[in-house]
Formats: C-alpha cells, structure tokens, sequence
C-alpha cells in the first residue's frame, strides 16, 4: 500500500498512477503518486554460499569451508556466494569494495566530493565582498591561498556531474588581479607615491 | 569512470538552503543522483530505477503562507510610506516594493509541495521538487524511465496488490518500543495538540494587537498590559520550546517555538535598549518605577522612524508567528506519528516464503 505523505491513510487504486493530481480521501490533500512494479515484488533472497564439499574443491578466501564461486575483479582472490559483491557487471569481495569507495576509485559509490574549484572560486571571490569595509586587506592572504590551491588541485578528482575547470581559470584569474593589485599598493607605499 | 559524469542529465528544480547550500535532482543512466551541494562539498544520494516503488508528490500550504506573509509585510511598509513625507516614506516605499516583487514571483512560481521518493527500504524526500509544477515535470520525464527498466503497472495490478496487503511496517520492534513508552505518543502528538502552542499563539496575537494600538493609543494601562502580556508570552514559549523536545517531534512546530523565543529575546533586547536611552536622558525617573513606566507609556512609535520602524517589524512578526503556529497546528494530522526527520519510517515487502 501507498500511504499519503500527510495523514499515512492508505490511498485508494483510484489516486495512484493517474498521471495527475488526485486526492487523499481520508484528509482531502491534493497529491500525484506514481506506482511501479517494485513496490509488489519481493527482494531476491541473499545467498550464503555453499559449504566445500571436498578438499579438491577451490574455497573462499574468506570463508576457508565454503566453496569458491567467482574471483573478485579486483584483486583476483576467489570469493563464495556471500562475499560476493556484484556492482556494475564486476564482482568484487568487500576489502576492494571498501578501497574503492574510500580511495574514490569507483564513482558509482562515491557520496561525497570536496569540489575544489569550488572552494578555490570562493576563496578568490568572497573576501572581496565580505571585506570591502576594511580596505580588502584580508585578500593580500586568501589570493595566494586560491592560487595555491589552484595549482595543487587541479587534477585532483572533481564533481561526478558534468563539470569544466572553468572555476579553477576564473579563480586564477581573480586572484592574479588580487595579487597585482596588492603589488601596485605595496610599491607605492614603498616608493611613498 | 570519469566519463560517467557525462551520463548525467540535469533534472528541472533547485532548492537552496543554509549556507549557500543547493538540493538538485541529476538523472543517471540507471539511477536518479540527489545532490546537496554546500561551499563546495558535494554529497549524493542515488535512488535506482530498479528500486524505486512510488514518487508522490503533496500539494502544500507553504506557497500560500509566503504570499499571505509578504502581502501583510507590503501593506504594514505601505501605510507609513503613504503618511509620512519625505527620506522617510522613501524607504518604506522602497521596502514596499521589494516584498511586492518577491510576492509576485512566488505567486508566480505556484504552488507549493514536498515530494517522497519510496523504495523498499526508505522513504526520503526529494528537496529540490518544492514546487508543484516542477515536480509535475519531473515525474513525467521519469515515469518513462522507470518504466523501460521494471514495466508497468496495470490497474489489476495495482487493485490485486493493493488488497493482498502486501507491505508490513519494517520495524516492528520500533514500533513495540514506541508503544512500551504510552499510547498518547503513538497515537497522537500530544505536544502539539496540547494548548500551549494555542496559548502562544493567541498571546503573540494579542502582542500584535496591542503593538499596533499602540500607533495610535498612548497610556499607561497599555504599557502595563503589554509588560505583563510579555511576562506570560516568555514563559509560555519557553514551555512551548521545551515540549517541542519530547518525541514525536515535529519540525514545523519546532521552528516556530525556537522563532518564537528568538522574537522574544530580540523584543527583551530592543526594550532594554530603549530603557538605557531612557536612562541617559531622564536620568531622575529611574528612581521611580511608576515615573518609568509612565515615560515609557509618553514614547510613540510616530515619534521616530527608528521606533516605527521596530514596531512595524514586532507587529509583523508576532501576527505572523501567531497565524503559523495555528496553520501548521492545524495541517498536522491526529494520529501522524514523529516525522520530523527527512526519513520516514520504512515498509519491507510481506514475507512470501522465500528466504
């Protein structure tokens, strides 16, 4: 059953999968459901591997009395059915799971990315604005940190959207300006101009 | 791995929240990509077409508040705007305007709602489709790819599953647990059932009111009443705020008390403030408490556009809190169980005998 997201009453086969707006008949809220087959299908059931049936057998790597049924993709260490991990087409055992999430060599499992043109845009470009009352001082410090991490980042792995380096160039950009700006002031101090 | 990103397709609605932060939908080649973006921290959440078993979509009455909101605010600014002359009114014709415009466009907008995502494990909210006509667009452009990867659902389907009940609360130990502390918790949400928020509310009505008499009213038994109108008002939201902390919350009502306590600060602020100017000026009457009050009661928000200006906004606020505290009172449902948090509490398919 479908329960409304105000009153949790089940709504009626007549509201779902309309295609427009309907109403809950219990508490009268207007709302658009759409159904689909998962919700009546179970989940497959997990497997728990097979026990050896004789020494001649290959066994899990992890599990040394169960029998080995695939390789990991990975690391090539032989894995029962329940260390088997199937993740797009490849079949993987949860140690090389684990390092591709945390080394960010597989996407698909990444769930957080610092996105550091980013950072480095908006450390170039808020101290301008956040600073203007005092004479922009702080920037003669944040451009060079943008342009730091401009240089150090710049290859490192990025937003898993469509991105470009267009925020890296327009930081550059922005701090540069910065950075000659404070030179010109810094000369005429010097000079006393 | 990279070249994955490529896949991805933008999906209508934005929602920005704290902090720069922003709530977009992405469409994958075989998942929706929910992403929080926040001063250059992305974070993600994928729902796969394979797994996905309802998107709903409720209308809600946000969009209307706003408008009632900004509509109140841009006729408190107007008045003033049209009496006074000069700098003044320039001002408040300026704030005017600002609210009118951001009303139209939220009128424009349309209307409001909040949409579920529901696989067999969770049930999350999609923030970015906040408004009805984007999500609308959106659940039109995903029901074709979802069906391409489970089906469809036909209407003998839907009535057969529908009525072999096939889902079960996941938790029931949960749910055991909740009813082992008192049936008035699962059943109902008694905080915000009970009176205290209607008492806060008809007492920051009755502080609207008065700080709107009080443009044209100046006496002393009005000053009174509004001191002990604020005396009662504190000590209601502070036990207001406190009940919002025994569960089953609700997200909504705790807004409005801590927005409730944080107005009642800021008035304490502002009055102090006003005490301390009174206090270099008149220095001799802060012997006397009755001469204060009675200096206090001669103070007329028309004296000063600075005064005005702090008036309209108390009276402003506190109606608006008032009227929130009632409507969003009023939208909960009697027997709603907590749902303050992005997810819900989960169904698992029926048990159909397979391991």
């Amino acid at each position: 059953m479908i329960p409304c997201t105000r009153c949790h009453s089940t709504l009626a086969a007549d509201a779902l999968n309309t295609g427009a707006l309907s109403t809950c008949s219990a508490c009268g809220v207007t709302l658009q459901a759409d159904v689909y087959p998962a919700l009546f299908t179970g989940r497959a059931a997990g497997h728990v591997g097979e026990l050896l049936r004789s020494r001649e057998e290959a066994s899990c790597f992890y599990h040394p009395d169960k029998r080995a049924s695939k390789p990991c993709s990975s690391c090539g260490r032989f894995l029962c059915a329940l260390c088997d991990i199937e993740l797009e087409g490849k079949h993987l055992c949860p140690i090389c799971l684990e390092r591709g999430k945390s080394g960010e060599s597989m996407t698909q499992l990444v769930d957080r990315r610092v996105c550091y043109d980013q950072v480095a845009l908006l450390v170039a470009f808020v101290p301008i604005i956040l600073f203007a009352f005092v004479f922009f001082i702080p920037t003669i410090i944040t451009a060079p940190i943008a342009i730091l991490m401009v240089f150090r980042y710049w290859n490192a792995p990025a937003s898993i959207l469509p991105h470009s380096k267009i925020r890296f160039v327009m930081a550059l950009i922005l701090s540069v300006l910065q950075m000659i700006g404070w030179t010109i002031v810094i000369f005429n101090l010097a000079t006393g101009g | 791995m990279e070249s994955q990103s490529h896949s991805y397709q933008k999906l209508p609605g934005k929602k920005k929240t704290f902090l720069m932060g922003i709530h977009r939908l992405w469409l994958g080649g075989d998942h929706l990509l929910q992403v929080h973006s926040r001063l250059g921290v992305e974070q993600y959440r994928r729902f796969y077409f394979s797994d996905i078993q309802s998107l709903v979509t409720r209308k809600t009455v946000a969009g209307k508040i706003y408008n009632a909101l900004l509509a109140i605010i841009t006729l408190i600014l107007s008045m003033p705007a049209l009496k006074l002359g000069g700098g003044s009114s320039l001002f408040f014709y300026a704030g005017a305007v600002f609210f009118l415009v951001i009303l139209v466009i939220n009128w424009l907008m349309g209307p409001t709602c909040r949409t579920h995502v529901r696989t067999a494990v969770q049930q999350e909210v999609l923030p970015s489709l906040y408004r009805l006509k984007t999500a609308q667009r959106v659940l039109s452009r995903l029901r074709p790819v979802i069906q391409a990867k489970q089906g469809v659902v036909t209407r003998d389907q839907l009535v057969q599953g529908l009525s072999a009940g096939r889902m079960k609360p996941l938790r029931p130990e949960a749910g055991a647990k909740l009813k082992s502390q008192g049936s008035a918790r699962t059943a109902a949400t008694p905080r915000t059932r009970g009176r205290v928020h209607v008492l806060v509310a008809v007492l920051l009505a009755a502080r609207a009111l008065s700080g709107a008499g009080e443009f044209f009213i100046n006496h002393m038994a009005m000053t009174i009443f509004e001191m002990a109108l604020f005396v009662a008002l504190a000590i209601a939201a502070i036990v207001f705020l406190v009940r919002q902390y025994d569960p089953p919350r609700h997200i909504g009502m705790l807004t409005a008390a801590w927005s409730t306590v944080a107005y009642i600060g800021l008035s304490a602020v502002s009055g102090y403030a006003m005490f301390i100017g009174m206090a270099f000026r008149q220095p001799g009457a802060m012997h006397n408490q009755w001469k204060q009050i009675e200096l206090m009661a001669n103070i007329s928000p028309m004296d000063n556009p600075v005064l005005m200006g702090l008036q309209l906004f108390s009276v402003v606020f506190a109606a608006t809190l008032a009227v929130t505290i009632l409507l969003v009172s009023n939208s909960l449902p009697a027997s709603s169980p907590y749902s303050g948090g992005r997810s819900e509490p989960m169904l698992r398919p029926q048990n159909d005998g397979r391991i």
